[in-house]
């Protein structure tokens, strides 16, 4: 059976004494998941702007 | 059927129409089970009898040190199908994973360094596993560096290929470093052989977040392969299509 290992929220958070190891990590998991995910998305839009940008000035130049 | 599924991997037009819809699927449920692996092992999992809390650490460190060695090997794969078969994604997925897979190696160290302090007393030992997975985040780092200094793409490519295949002998030497040297570093806490050493509570949600990192570095790399698919395809028409209609 699943049971909450804590005797309160505050008990969760400190998880003592170890609290002050092991929450840092997963907030830099989660840092890490959401800047590769960030950077992505920012390469992708990059990568389109300067696409539009280059047929822009070929139109530019054809007419 | 036959080998029509492989040949259709040579086609980054192929490739990009379907990557966002997998990349999807791949997001929301790498989300689920990242959610449910971690609040499960920080939150439902018993403590550790000797290590105490410091133990849960185990449900990130777990799985990226996993994936950091599995993307290497993927890494080596894409080398060799884009020497045999000259595949222009393999290329792609070589350069993308390189950067998932050094990300991935530096959270395994800066996590298994944290959990070290309270558990050996030390962040740091010259110890082997250590260092080979070390000599791992080097590898991905020369990787990316040689792939910057090159300015052909295919040149780069080959390099880059070459490097990957050379550094794939610290694959074993990571995995067996263990058995091999008197390490402070434990044997694998999971093994596909063996039944696991620990309750089920435990190694449950352990296998929750090593599915769940697997599949988000799935999602990452469909990502990062699509735009850089963009960026090699500038100049093909169903791009110029493409953005046009954007």
């Amino acid at each position: 059976m699943l049971e909450f290992q804590f005797a309160s929220l505050t008990a969760f958070f400190e998880m003592a004494p170890h609290g002050i190891y092991v929450w840092p990590i997963y907030g830099l998991g989660v840092l890490v998941l959401g800047g590769l995910t960030f950077a992505n998305a920012r390469q992708h839009r990059r990568a389109v702007r300067m696409i539009q940008r280059n047929l822009e000035r070929e139109e530019t130049h054809e007419s | 059927m036959g080998w029509r599924w492989f040949h259709q991997w040579g086609s980054p037009r192929w490739f990009y129409e379907r990557a966002g819809r997998w990349q999807l699927v791949c997001g929301w449920l790498a989300l689920t089970l990242l959610i449910t692996g971690s609040f499960w092992g920080l939150a439902l999992a018993p403590v550790d009898y000797q290590q105490g809390n410091s133990y849960r650490i185990i449900y990130l460190h777990v799985p990226v040190a996993f994936l950091a060695q599995a993307l290497y090997a993927a890494m080596a794969v894409c080398a060799v199908v884009l020497f045999v078969w000259k595949m222009k994604l393999a290329d792609v997925a070589m350069q993308s994973i390189a950067v998932m897979g050094f990300a991935f190696t530096a959270l395994s160290l800066i996590s298994g360094a944290v959990w070290g302090k309270p558990t050996w007393g030390t962040y740091w030992v010259w110890d082997a596993r250590l260092t080979s997975m070390l000599i791992l985040a080097f590898l991905y780092l020369g990787v990316i560096g040689l792939r910057a200094a090159i300015q052909d793409p295919d040149q780069a490519g080959k390099a880059c290929g070459i490097l990957v295949l050379v550094g794939v002998v610290n694959l074993p030497i990571i995995k067996y470093s263990v058995e091999w040297w008197n390490t402070l570093h434990q044997p694998a806490s999971l093994k596909l052989t063996e039944k696991p050493a620990m309750p089920a509570s435990m190694w449950v949600p352990l296998l929750t977040n090593i599915l769940g990192y697997y599949i988000a570095a799935a999602y990452l790399i469909l990502g990062s392969m699509r735009a850089i698919v963009l960026e090699r395809e500038r100049r093909s028409a169903w791009v110029r299509e493409l953005v046009s209609r954007a």
